[in-house]
């Protein structure tokens, strides 16, 4: 692995404004309110996220991740910790952490994280309430006579996927229902 | 709710949301209004719904009015409903505790519901798993919708495939994201307690409006249950796995 290079004022601050933090035993979960992401951080990535006070530098943010889950973190961990951290919007600032380049490929940063451990952290993009209800693929809304129309939202997905933000309805004067806007 | 013509109550009050009843509250959280349409003396008259002010269809087939009216209450009930969160997924019970299976639209959940129902466990969604803030899950019965390959929906009473009606609260004993996936054989692997809140609230319809009460609700949830994922083929083999799990 390359030589670790400073990040940009040397000491990582985590995000605080519009985030939602719900802890659990093992992992905490963190709900961007400006993105709508949600992620789930695994135990040492929760604790390298939970020590960037703005005032701590790496060599003390592994000290107080060792401290906090009971087992050695060493900072490459917190390096790879930051990156992921970085990427999922949640310090204040972007991490300039150890360059990924000819000898420091992306396979190798995933070895290494796989031999640390606890430091994924999972993302996923919260749905709209209508993208969470209940809907009705076109073949089936196809198959609908215009007086059955369920107006229940088009599914996005599937193999004959809909237009976004179209609901099952008539059109026209067609004997059968369509997805339309 | 409000209609314009008397007539067309009993049509109305046959799409209202499953467990509706009266209330002398003189506050209204969400009005809906039916212009009901027709034809009399040459003139013809669409039928107009509205959500408060926005109009919802406009249109002269009076199916497709109701059709957009039950769709429409159920939607607004999942997302205005206080103290209870609403999240897209099957619940059935089996020795007292529920089993609930997260999912999107197709995934599965009503053929899935239907095996664990001709096994023996009582009915409470095919739809909607409606939690309370002890992460209890309560009945939303409304009929199962079946699909054919055709794609074709078919409503059937839970007793019409072998089940009983739950009639109160449960404890959740197992979640289960069950995929359909013809041919795959059911191998679930174990989630941990946070990978399964996200998978739960990637199915919830308040997961943006109300995250921070959703994933407290949630967490109430995956703290005292154990969470599965994987993807099934035939419904019975994955059923039954889900009952003896819970038993």
């Amino acid at each position: 692995m390359g030589k670790p290079v400073s990040i940009r004022n040397g000491r990582p601050r985590q995000r605080r404004d519009g985030l939602v933090v719900q802890k659990l035993p093992e992992e905490t979960l963190v709900y961007d309110l400006e993105r709508h992401k949600a992620h789930c951080l695994e135990a040492t990535a929760a604790a390298v996220w939970q020590a960037c006070d703005g005032r701590r530098t790496v060599e003390d943010i592994a000290a107080r991740a060792t401290t906090r889950i009971g087992r050695r973190v060493p900072e490459e961990a917190v390096w790879l910790a930051l990156r992921r951290l970085g990427r999922a919007r949640l310090l204040e600032a972007p991490v300039e952490g150890p360059a990924v380049g000819p000898l420091t490929s992306r396979r190798d940063w995933l070895k290494k994280a796989a031999l640390f451990g606890g430091l994924s952290v999972l993302s996923i993009t919260a749905p709209t309430a209508a993208q969470a209800a209940t809907c009705t693929t076109t073949t089936a809304c196809e198959g609908l006579q215009n007086r059955l129309c369920t107006g229940a939202p088009c599914c996005t997905t599937g193999p004959n996927p809909a237009p976004p933000g179209t609901i099952c309805k008539k059109v026209g004067n067609q004997n059968n229902c369509s997805c339309a806007p | 709710m409000r209609v314009s013509e008397a007539s067309a109550l009993d049509a109305v009050v046959a799409r209202l949301p499953t467990g509706w009843r009266p209330q002398a509250a003189p506050l209204v959280d969400h009005l809906v209004s039916y212009v009901v349409g027709g034809e009399s003396e040459r003139v013809r008259r669409l039928h107009l719904l509205y959500a408060d002010a926005r109009r919802l269809v406009r249109t002269s087939e009076q199916g497709e009015a109701l059709a957009v009216l039950e769709n429409h209450l159920t939607q607004a009930v999942a997302e205005i409903a206080p103290r209870r969160l609403f999240v897209h997924a099957g619940v059935v019970g089996w020795n007292g505790k529920a089993i609930v299976v997260p999912g999107p639209s197709h995934a599965g959940k009503s053929t899935l519901v239907a095996a664990l129902l001709g096994a023996g466990a009582t009915y409470y969604s095919d739809e909607y798993a409606v939690f309370d803030p002890q992460g209890r899950v309560h009945p939303f019965p409304r009929p199962l919708q079946l699909r054919d390959e055709r794609e074709v929906v078919t409503s059937a009473e839970p007793e019409g495939v072998g089940g009983a009606r739950g009639d109160g609260p449960l404890p959740v004993a197992l979640v289960a994201v069950a995929r359909y996936d013809a041919g795959s054989r059911w191998r679930p692997a174990r989630l941990t307690r946070g990978r399964a809140l996200l998978e739960l609230l990637s199915n919830t319809i308040v997961a943006r409006t109300h995250p921070s009460s959703a994933m407290a609700t949630l967490s109430e949830v995956v703290s005292r249950a154990p969470s599965f994922k994987g993807r099934r083929g035939e419904a019975g083999e994955t059923a039954a796995w889900l009952l003896e799990a819970v038993s």
